[in-house]
């Protein structure tokens, strides 16, 4: 009788798990979904830029990177789906900055954020030919050029 | 020359040694992790090997002898490594193994230096520092099967000419190549270093030289296969993904609890009748019971353990080298870490509703020190199958069977569910505190490399099997057997005209006694004292103990132990003890287990103290509480 309950019991938390996972997954579709359209680089990518140009707000940090060539450096979080870009620079502390060198994120090397996983994060980005996974508090400081603009190059 | 397919391409580099012949002994085998390491270490030592930690430090040190050599070498695991900078403990032991500073430890003779050629832009890098220590070194490229299947092609003579060392292509999980292993440490080497490449310790620097190495070899990369990103996506949808997810982790947990359970009850009755059987051929007296009650049954509580960690692990080996596994934790991470753990520690924890000693072994896929020691910390307090028995009893006992929500949920299924619920939040709990405390801020972000997917084989699933079975039964073995001659001997003094005494008489009645002051204030009498001394053991021992000790009392001796239970303890005391138990580290295998998993006494005292003290604490305010309420 109580086995035949304890069996239940399972039954019940696996459910359970799987309701958690579906309501998790609705939450997290909306928030996604603001993150992807998001026109403003977020706050901490704008205290990081004033922080590089001296003091400088990010509108003159723009003017100082050219018109025709609006957005130039922007968090890996935001790339669009597939877009690839090259690695500027890390702005991590020096021992963060060996480590996410060390598997591939090297400045110079291109990096294509290649999917998201099914909760949202963490994101899977690919670079040098393998798919790493980052989460947002990481990948937001690892800054890049739109685009294939390596003056590197990396191994064909 | 360039390779299409697996054959061995071996180019040994044309010079002749200066220096007279100096025999190799000692061979370090290094690689940046993921390279395939472990799985060639397993092929070339075919299971000769022995494992421990290196001294002071959480790292593991693997040594091995080379298989079918005519004279013995010794071949040592590095862990594995991106750099020889010594910026964690893992390089730190590979830097002072490779320089001859590690005690005991030889400096080796030669290096085996294992790169995972389908990535070699990144791995290469690692092969600047270690040529340039100038040991003779045998660079062997991997997954020379999966690189030539994919179209990747190199030039191997060229790489040598680059580097000046021989390279091979291998396949180490086919075995394919080795043979360029045996050439090399049956040739003859110079120990000058190598001046062609100057080490450069800045990382950009030396991914520029491995992108132009790889310009001048030819390097071409093999396309990964249609197949694996077909999986992802499917394995990866948004909709999909979550639910083929709790599908295999619940075929798991329902494996390993389902089919492991009745599998180690019937190892158990086949390990008792053993015990029966050979009981004539001792001599009845002190030394049957000693060999018997104590060495006996002590071995065979380690040994119920071994169908469930090995079902655990075939599971765990088929997902890891199938490539699910970082799928999984990639999945379970958003969750995890609202708890301050990573996804990686998911499996484990898991695997801890059936049994903890095979989660913490699984903690291992968890890199990270900081938050592997969090969950190997957390991991006891899920609800595990040892703490049915005494649940079972009691609920029986005192919980009246009564329709809570309609048919479908008892007040007894309730109270289950209830100490479910508790372990997991206790978890949960302990989980924040550690990381917002001791064990703050992860030394390194969260990365988790999605490997390709591809077929496990049987032989390295089964070397690791059999690899784990030993560690087991040598670490965790030994302790237990300890305990369980300690908890005998305490069992059988003091004698009486050469006859061990009755429970009741026994040194550890005395203890009981002596600690029923102190658990009074939680409702339990020295019986169940004496019930919670020997279950330090495991935890399903207090329902053995407590049948013997109410079996031999006259007053109790012709009730079952359900009713004796009910006459002893009041519902208060019960409902403490049941909650007592939910928090309890009542488990040596465990605490054996933790202390070789962490390679410290210090984890092991902390989490009894703490466990211990928690559950001392709830049992109290549970006892105090319900007493008051139900008068």
């Amino acid at each position: 009788m109580l086995q035949a309950l304890i069996v239940t019991l399972r039954e019940g938390a696996e459910a359970a798990l799987v309701v958690g996972i579906a309501l998790t997954y609705l939450t997290k579709d909306r928030t996604e979904d603001r993150s992807k359209d998001r026109p403003q680089p977020s706050p901490r990518i704008r205290r990081h830029r004033a922080g590089r140009a001296n003091g400088a707000g990010p509108s003159e940090d723009r003017k100082r990177v050219g018109p025709e060539t609006p957005e130039l450096l922007v968090a890996l979080t935001d790339l669009a789906m597939g877009e690839a870009g090259t690695i500027d620079h890390i702005a991590l502390p020096p021992g963060d900055q060996q480590f996410l060198m060390r598997i591939g994120f090297v400045p110079g090397a291109q990096v294509r954020f290649s999917r998201r996983a099914p909760l949202g994060d963490p994101s899977v980005y690919a670079v040098d030919g393998t798919e790493i996974a980052l989460r947002a508090e990481t990948a937001n400081y690892i800054m890049v050029r739109r685009g294939w603009l390596s003056p590197l190059g990396d191994l064909p | 020359m360039s390779c299409h397919s697996t054959e061995t391409l071996t180019a040994i580099r044309g010079d002749v040694p200066e220096n007279p012949r100096r025999e190799i002994r000692t061979v370090a085998l290094i690689g940046p992790p993921n390279s395939g390491k472990s799985t060639l270490f397993n092929r070339l030592t075919r299971l000769r090997q022995k494992v421990g930690n290196y001294p002071g430090v959480t790292v593991e040190q693997r040594v091995g002898l080379l298989a079918g050599r005519g004279h013995e070498i010794r071949l040592i695991d590095l862990p594995g490594v991106y750099s020889l900078t010594p910026y964690s403990d893992d390089e730190r032991v590979a830097v002072d193994v490779l320089t001859g500073q590690m005690d005991g430890l030889p400096r080796p003779d030669a290096v085996l230096l294992v790169l995972d050629v389908t990535h070699l832009s990144r791995q290469l890098v690692l092969a600047k520092p270690v040529i340039a220590l100038g040991l003779p070194t045998l660079v062997l490229l991997n997954m020379a099967d999966v690189f030539a299947k994919g179209g990747g092609s190199l030039d191997v003579l060229k790489l040598a000419t680059e580097l000046g060392t021989p390279v091979a292509m291998v396949s180490a999980t086919r075995g394919t190549g080795l043979d360029a292993v045996d050439r090399f440490l049956r040739q003859d080497h110079d120990q000058r270093p190598s001046a062609l490449l100057p080490v450069l310790q800045d990382l950009p620097q030396s991914r520029k030289w491995a992108s132009q190495v790889g310009r001048r070899i030819d390097y071409q990369q093999h396309l990964p296969s249609v197949w694996g990103r077909r999986l992802d996506d499917v394995f990866l949808h948004k909709i999909w993904g979550p639910i083929i997810f709790v599908i295999v982790v619940g075929a798991v947990f329902q494996t390993v609890f389902g089919l492991g359970q009745p599998m180690s009850t019937a190892f158990q009755d086949l390990l008792t009748k053993l015990g029966l059987q050979a009981s004539p051929l001792v001599p009845d007296g002190i030394l049957r019971s000693l060999l018997l009650d104590g060495l006996w049954k002590g071995v065979s509580s380690v040994l119920v353990f071994l169908p469930q960690i090995l079902l655990l692990f075939l599971f765990i080996g088929l997902l890891e080298d199938s490539g699910y596994l970082a799928r999984a934790a990639l999945i379970a991470d958003r969750t995890m870490r609202s708890v301050g753990l990573n996804g990686k520690a998911f499996i484990p924890l898991l695997s801890a509703y059936a049994c903890a000693v095979p989660a913490i072994m699984a903690t291992r896929t968890i890199e990270n020190k900081r938050d592997r020691i969090a969950t190997i910390l957390v991991a006891p307090f899920m609800t595990c199958s040892a703490r049915l028995p005494i649940y079972t009893l009691l609920i029986a006992a005192f919980i009246p069977e009564r329709p809570v929500v309609g048919v479908l949920l008892g007040s007894r299924a309730c109270a289950m569910l209830s100490l479910y619920v508790l372990g997991f939040v206790a978890a949960i709990a302990t989980a924040k505190i550690l990381k917002s405390s001791v064990l703050r801020s992860s030394a390194a972000p969260f990365v988790l490399e999605l490997p390709e997917y591809r077929w496990p084989t049987w032989q390295s699933i089964g070397l690791r099997l059999f690899d784990r079975a030993r560690v087991f039964l040598r670490q965790a073995g030994t302790y237990i057997l300890g305990v369980s001659l300690l908890i005998w001997v305490l069992t059988h003094v003091p004698l009486h005209q050469g006859h061990a005494p009755q429970l009741e008489q026994s040194a550890i009645a005395y203890l009981g006694h002596g600690i029923e002051p102190l658990i009074r204030p939680l409702g339990f009498n020295w019986k169940i004292g004496v019930g919670l001394l020997t279950s330090v053991i495991a935890r399903e021992v207090i329902v053995g103990t407590l049948g013997t000790i109410y079996g031999t009392d006259p007053a109790t001796h012709s009730m079952t132990l359900q009713n004796a239970l009910r006459q002893d303890l009041t519902f208060a005391g019960a409902m403490a003890l049941l909650v007592f138990f939910a928090f309890a580290m009542q488990c040596t295998s465990t605490l054996a287990i933790v202390r070789r998993e962490t390679n410290s006494w210090k984890w092991p005292v902390v989490q009894f103290v703490y466990m211990t003290i928690v559950a001392y604490a709830a049992a109290f305010a549970v006892n105090q509480l319900l007493s008051t309420l139900v008068k």
